[in-house]
């Protein structure tokens, strides 16, 4: 399981950096998403993947995955929200007061510099 | 030793801010809450250093949960000394914003957002354990963001868009360390790394995890080469925020370096100790060369933020008790002067208009009180005697000079030099020549100047009494030297 | 409390008071004068044994560093000499300034100069000296740019501060190395170790740093550049710092450090070397000049020349010739500095062919202003004449070359100070202005200094043969084996001496009368200005290069530090590679699972419509979730659906507003990003696969699983550790989404209330 998790996390992590790595806005938002997606994925492997039952104690003695991870996870997913949140209200106002999504128009250097 | 006093650091600007969301409507009611909120999170920062320089280490476990399986928060002399700092500096930041924020911006939670700020900075601060670590970062940042975005001009909008986006690459790099961490410890308590850490040299994985950690903290920290967001940043907001950043923010990465670097990064490593004295030598001299390039107050303050990084970073690279002790003492030696004149540049913005030297003018004749301040800040931050500059800066040399580190020496010569020359560039174009014919008398500037002078009078007593400073420093130093003693302290505390 | 203390602190404790005065109060002046006058009483008091010479002062001892006093005679004697010449300026300048100049400013700063220049030649730390020297530097800033609003002002102040302040830090530097050799910065304790200090390594280069400290406070060549500009500053600071006292911190420290230092055999000839090609080329410099104090302000570098090479040895007879001159020349030149300031005054020009005649008008400004250059000619019967006399004997026992070199200094002064007694006297134009005598308050300061210099060549012994002969032995720890003298027998000292006036007036005569050479700008000003040019064209050039501004270069700057740190750490320290990880086996369920993840990320890059990128970034959440739930993970299943179904609508309604959607704008650098990209994500997997294999501990984990239901008293592991072990976590991150829902508010509400208000 691990080696198609990894795979995943690869291909998340790769997207994520290349549209980061882009001069359109939405490119660079959707980006962060699937970055913080992949590391979200890379959190979830550090635990091991198993092989183990849910960690929802009671429902016999199987072995159960590492439950920290999972914590760690949902601590991340919800930060990372309420930060895309706020990610996507500063494009937009970004985009309403310069009316470019260009970051190449957005480079904020002065006459004065 | 068990003691609930570290909490409250975070619980009390916590509560102050949730407060000050109700009072929004009231700005005079707003001030005054915060203002008490701050008072009363000074007095216990206080508290905690007299604590743990009479009884040690103090550890907090929340839930009573021991370390390593709960939180932790773990308050040495480097946190207690790092969060009363903080806490002087964000009260006099706050009495100068008080009069010089417009409402605009006050009934638009700048209250709340700053008390937030302060409760991830000082959970930062206090935290032992590396995921909550992140977690009071996310508090810090997320709040920084609101604070440089409050108002809504172009400008702050998209470098706050650049800024966030620049923290959430390096949050991601955070959690990927952190997974590596676990993944290869399976803990994430500092105290418990502390033991299990060293285990990792042999395969290179240590190393690994420290250049992660190292470009975390180094992006927070502004350290070369990833300093380039910050410029920018600090300009758009209104400029009494600028100085709480400037004071404050990066501080927190520099002190995560400091924490996580003598912890387990340094101990076993060939190649973290050069890399840093290094980065340190080119941080301080490309930022130095930033600020010569610049010709508006603020921005020039800004380079020169990541400029004085270096020398904190040339401490913990140097590593000997009076290095350390030595880049401490110049952390919060920064913190007080670079926000002083981070708010004399608010003040003379006030009077004048603008933060464009060019444009400015003889505001040693319009404000002589706002000169003398600068003059002082400005030596002080140029590491000019007898100031609190100078006695962080002797320490540093002579540290560097008895360890052998030549380069970083010289370069630190240099770019003190540089720096006194760019300090002089901002006082012969803003505070001599004519008085700039726009002056503006606006209301509030007592308490202003009040709030510059507490700070650059604390730098004159950091300087002339360096030797009150100097124990608490040289417990600080020592305690990072011996990360087992404080491994030990922090996993075998139990509830009294 | 100890005279000392008190008379060092008064100037301190003044210099801020005097801030309170309103600003055409010329009682400011008085205060300050009266403070010199007050020093100087307990400088006596001292001299006289009736109060300690030593104070001790803690500042921070752990370090090293204290502020304490120690008056030893040579301290005195330079004590004694500021605080005196400073009187005398204070009071001159009481009635000198203009009455709408800005007295409390002014005075202030003199008094801080005078706290600092006192602070220089008591302490007995080498730190606290340092301090103090660095402090002289900055309150010669603030005088040079008193009258600020002066370009020249600034300019000068700056360049003064640019120069000493660099040297000022060598020389810091050199201490630190001194202290460390020496293990004391107590200068007492560092005279007895100077053998330490001459067996080690670091002797050498931490002397060369001092005497860089010393050339460029004392304006020696390389380093003169910065005394000519500072004239600018206003006539009474000129004397005071730039003729009688500041610019002497570089003889004191070499007449305090010499018995150190002089062990390392550079020390003495390297000094000397300086000081005697300083006094022949500034002396002829100064004979080129036609501003009066540009003149003077050549000429005092030349003379500083003098002294310091006669302190360079640190012997006794010459360190006494040394001292008496540099009295002589604060007493002479001081006095100079302050009769061109009257002329100033009086005539509006400080330029020497501009002047009418002198002699008839301002009889006595005229008589004071040639006694005094008669005096540096070295003209029996004055105070340099006894002085000059010592040099030349100096130096005409020493290699040829350099008392050839003496001579000429010699010469070239006695013309200068000719071109100026007789210059001024008929006046270079018949029809040029004409003042006249100022008032006593304005005489009476010069004229004392004139008194003295004349007192110190009739009778030199009785007037200063004790103190002299005290400091000196302070100084080097021997005592003089000679005493002054006005006639010292004929001997080859006399006839050169009489040789160098006779052809300084010849020179004068036949040669400066009839054509005086242009002054050009100094090689070292074009120097200093365009290395100042250079640097700041380059610092912008090279930050403009990297500050872009534009967030896909500087996320691959982060991106290529992280990628390149890993990869050249991970090759060093021998990472190896390993796949020891036994996870669970994955099913076709799993495996469709993360291929549609897949497909779903690779889709992002490809979507040509906003909305399809949307969407696939939403498809990727999805399948997370469902990889989530396939991994035992119900919690993280569920809340992942929750966010991207709130994402993913929340991304369409905020991006409906956007231009058309733009795919690849930057093309030139899209293959690295790929590069980068690719080495991120690989690298990553790779990492991870690594730290699982080689897991060196058991997690702490099951600590939680133990402890959930009995403790804590839940089933739901995950939820346990959320709410309990780990409940501060969740306070954080509750807190991170309040906060990030208040500043969305208030971002856009800011922003719709200036669209409104547009």
């Amino acid at each position: 399981m691990h080696l198609a998790v990894l795979t995943v996390v690869a291909v998340f992590i790769t997207c994520g950096v290349y549209l980061l790595l882009d001069r359109t806005l939405l490119r660079v938002v959707i980006g962060l998403g699937l970055l913080s997606n992949g590391v979200n994925l890379a959190l979830l492997a550090s635990g091991g993947l198993g092989p183990g039952a849910a960690p929802i104690l009671g429902h016999g003695s199987a072995a159960i995955v590492d439950p920290l991870p999972q914590a760690l996870i949902l601590t991340a997913i919800v930060i990372g929200f309420g930060v895309t949140a706020l990610l996507l209200t500063l494009a937009f106002a970004s985009y309403q007061s310069q009316l470019s999504d260009d970051l190449e128009d957005l480079h904020g250097r002065l006459d004065d510099e | 030793m068990m003691n609930n006093l570290c909490v409250l650091p975070v619980v009390i600007p916590m509560a102050t801010g949730v407060l000050l969301m109700l009072t929004q409507a009231r700005p005079a009611l707003s001030r005054a809450i915060a203002i008490s909120g701050n008072i009363l999170s000074l007095g216990v920062a206080l508290a905690l250093v007299e604590t743990v320089r009479a009884d040690g280490i103090q550890v907090l476990a929340f839930g009573n949960w021991p370390a390593p399986f709960g939180i932790v928060f773990t308050v040495d002399m480097l946190s207690a000394l790092m969060v009363a700092v903080t806490m002087v500096v964000s009260t006099a930041t706050l009495l100068f914003a008080s009069v010089s924020l417009d409402d605009l911006h006050k009934k638009n939670f700048f209250y709340p957002l700053f008390q937030f700020l302060l409760m991830g900075v000082n959970g930062a601060f206090l935290t032992g354990d590396l995921f909550n670590l992140f977690v009071w970062f996310e508090v810090l940042l997320v709040s920084s963001y609101g604070l440089m975005a409050l108002g809504s001009q172009a400008y702050q909008l998209q470098e706050t868009f650049k800024y966030l986006v620049i923290n959430a690459l390096s949050s991601a790099l955070f959690l990927i360390g952190v997974a590596l961490i676990y993944g290869a410890t399976g803990t994430l308590n500092m105290a418990d790394l502390v033991f299990k850490f060293p285990a990792l040299a042999d395969s290179g994985m240590a190393g690994v995890i420290a250049v992660i950690f190292l470009v975390v903290f180094g992006i927070k920290g502004a350290l070369f080469p990833l300093y380039v967001w910050l410029p920018r940043a600090y300009y758009g907001p209104p400029t009494v925020i600028s100085g709480l950043f400037g004071g404050l923010l990066t501080k927190v990465g520099v002190y995560a370096l400091f924490r996580t670097v003598t912890l387990f990064f340094a101990p076993g490593s060939t190649f973290v100790l050069p890399l840093l004295s290094f980065v340190a030598g080119a941080t301080m001299l490309l930022g130095v060369l930033g600020a010569l390039s610049q010709w508006d107050f603020k921005r020039i303050l800004s380079y020169h933020i990541v400029s004085q990084i270096g020398y904190m970073i040339m401490g913990l690279a140097i590593y000997t008790p009076l290095a350390l002790a030595g880049g401490i003492f110049y952390i919060i030696h920064h913190i007080l002067v670079k926000t002083s004149l981070f708010l004399v540049a608010g003040a003379v913005e006030k009077r004048y208009g603008t933060t464009n030297l060019r444009a400015l003018g003889g505001a040693a004749d319009g404000s002589p009180l706002l000169a003398t301040l600068f003059m002082f800040a400005g030596l002080a931050l140029a590491g000019a005697p007898p100031l609190s500059g100078f006695v962080a800066k002797f320490m540093l040399l002579r540290s560097g000079l008895e360890a052998a580190n030549h380069l970083v020496v010289a370069v630190s010569l240099v770019v003190s030099f540089l720096t006194l020359y760019s300090m002089m560039k901002i006082y012969r174009y803003a505070f001599w020549r004519q008085e700039a014919e726009n002056a503006i008398v606006v209301q509030g500037e007592p308490v202003r100047t009040f709030a510059i002078a507490a700070l650059v009078t604390l730098s004159l007593v950091l300087g002339l009494g360096g030797a009150i400073l100097l124990p608490y420093v040289e417990i600080a130093a020592a305690q990072l030297l011996d990360p087992v003693a404080w491994g030990t302290v922090v996993l075998e505390a139990r509830v009294r | 409390m100890p005279a000392v203390f008190l008379a060092a602190a008064l100037p301190f404790v003044v210099s801020p008071i005097l801030l309170l005065f309103r600003r055409p109060d010329r009682r400011a002046g008085l205060l300050s004068a009266a403070a010199c006058a007050g020093a100087f009483a307990c400088f006596v008091s001292v001299a006289l044994g009736a109060s300690p010479a030593t104070v001790a002062l803690p500042w921070i001892g752990p370090l090293g560093l204290s502020f304490s006093l120690h008056a030893d005679p040579l301290a005195l004697f330079f004590a004694l000499l500021i605080t005196g010449v400073g009187f005398l300026v204070a009071a001159f300048a009481t009635s000198y300034l203009d009455s709408n100049e800005n007295f409390p400013r002014f005075f202030s700063f003199l008094m801080l100069f005078t706290g600092s220049m006192l602070g220089v030649v008591l302490s007995s730390n080498l730190m606290a000296l340092f301090v103090f020297w660095e402090m002289t530097s900055f309150s010669s800033f603030l005088l040079i740019g008193f009258w600020h609003h002066r370009e020249r002002s600034r300019y000068g102040a700056l360049k003064a501060l640019v120069v000493t302040g660099s040297g000022g830090l060598a020389m810091l530097l050199g201490f630190i190395m001194v202290g460390i050799v020496c293990g004391s910065f107590e200068i007492a304790v560092l005279a007895e170790r100077g053998a330490l200090l001459a067996a080690n390594p670091w002797a050498t280069p931490a002397v060369l740093l001092i005497i860089a400290g010393v050339l460029t406070k004392s304006a020696q060549l390389p380093f003169h550049l910065w005394l000519p500009s500072a004239m600018e500053a206003p006539t009474p600071v000129s004397a005071f710092l730039h003729a009688a006292t500041m610019v002497k911190a570089g003889l004191f420290m070499v007449a305090r450090l010499g018995p150190l230092l002089s062990v390392v055999p550079l020390w003495t000839p390297t000094l000397a070397l300086f000081g005697l090609l300083t006094m022949t080329w500034c002396g002829w410099l100064a004979l080129r000049q036609k501003d009066l104090k540009a003149l003077l302000a050549f000429s005092t570098v030349s003379q500083l020349g003098l002294i310091l090479v006669l302190l360079a040895p640190a012997e006794p007879d010459t360190t006494a010739a040394g001292l008496l001159h540099l009295l002589n020349h604060a007493c002479f030149k001081g006095a100079l500095f302050l009769l061109v300031g009257v002329l100033e005054h009086e005539l509006h020009t400080r330029d020497l062919s501009l002047m009418g005649p002198l002699r008839r008008n301002m009889p006595f400004t005229w008589l004071l202003i040639a006694l005094a250059a008669l005096s540096m000619a070295g003209v029996p019967p004055m105070g340099g004449f006894v002085s000059k006399e010592l040099f030349l004997d100096h130096l005409l026992n020493g290699h040829p070359l350099l008392a050839l070199l003496a001579v000429a200094g010699a010469v070239l002064t006695a013309a200068y100070c000719f071109a100026l007694a007789a210059g001024l006297a008929a006046g270079r134009r018949p029809d040029g202005p004409r003042g006249q005598d100022p008032s006593l308050s304005l005489l009476l300061p010069p004229a004392l200094l004139v008194a003295a210099t004349v007192g110190l060549g009739i009778f030199p012994d009785q007037l200063v043969g004790a103190p002299v002969a005290a400091a000196t032995l302070a100084a080097t720890g021997s005592s003089v084996t000679g005493h002054f003298a006005v006639w010292h027998g004929a001997g080859p000292s006399l006839w050169t001496s009489a040789f160098a006036v006779s052809m300084g007036l010849a020179l004068w005569w036949g040669w400066w009368q009839k054509r005086v050479p242009p002054a050009s700008t100094l090689i070292a000003d074009r120097v200093y200005d365009h290395a100042l040019e250079q640097l700041e064209t380059r610092a912008r050039r090279l930050t403009a290069s990297y500050m872009s501004g534009i967030l896909w270069r500087y996320c691959s700057v982060i991106l290529l530090t992280v990628i390149v740190g890993v990869a050249v750490v991970a090759a060093s320290q021998g990472f190896v590679i390993q796949d020891g990880w036994s996870s669970r086996h994955a099913g076709p369920w799993d495996l469709a699972v993360c291929a549609t993840a897949i497909l779903a990320a690779l889709a992002t890059l490809k979507a040509r419509t906003r909305l399809a990128a949307i969407l696939a970034l939403g498809a990727s959440g999805f399948s997370l979730a469902l990889m989530f739930a396939l991994s035992a993970a119900p919690d993280l299943a569920l809340t992942q659906i929750m966010v991207e179904t709130i994402s993913v609508p929340l991304f369409l309604a905020v991006f409906a507003f956007l231009p058309p959607y733009q795919v690849d704008r930057v093309r030139r650098a899209r293959p690295l990003h790929a590069v980068l990209a690719v080495a991120a994500g690989l690298g990553t997997a790779l990492l991870l696969a690594a730290s699982r294999s080689q897991r060196v501990a058991e997690p702490i984990s099951s600590f939680f699983v133990e402890k959930s239901v009995d403790a804590a008293g839940g089933h739901n592991v995950v939820n346990v550790i959320l709410v309990d072990f780990r409940a501060l976590d969740t306070l954080g991150e509750i807190t991170v989404l309040g906060v990030a829902a208040i500043a969305c508010y208030a971002i856009i509400k800011l922003l719709s209330e200036k669209e409104a208000g547009r």
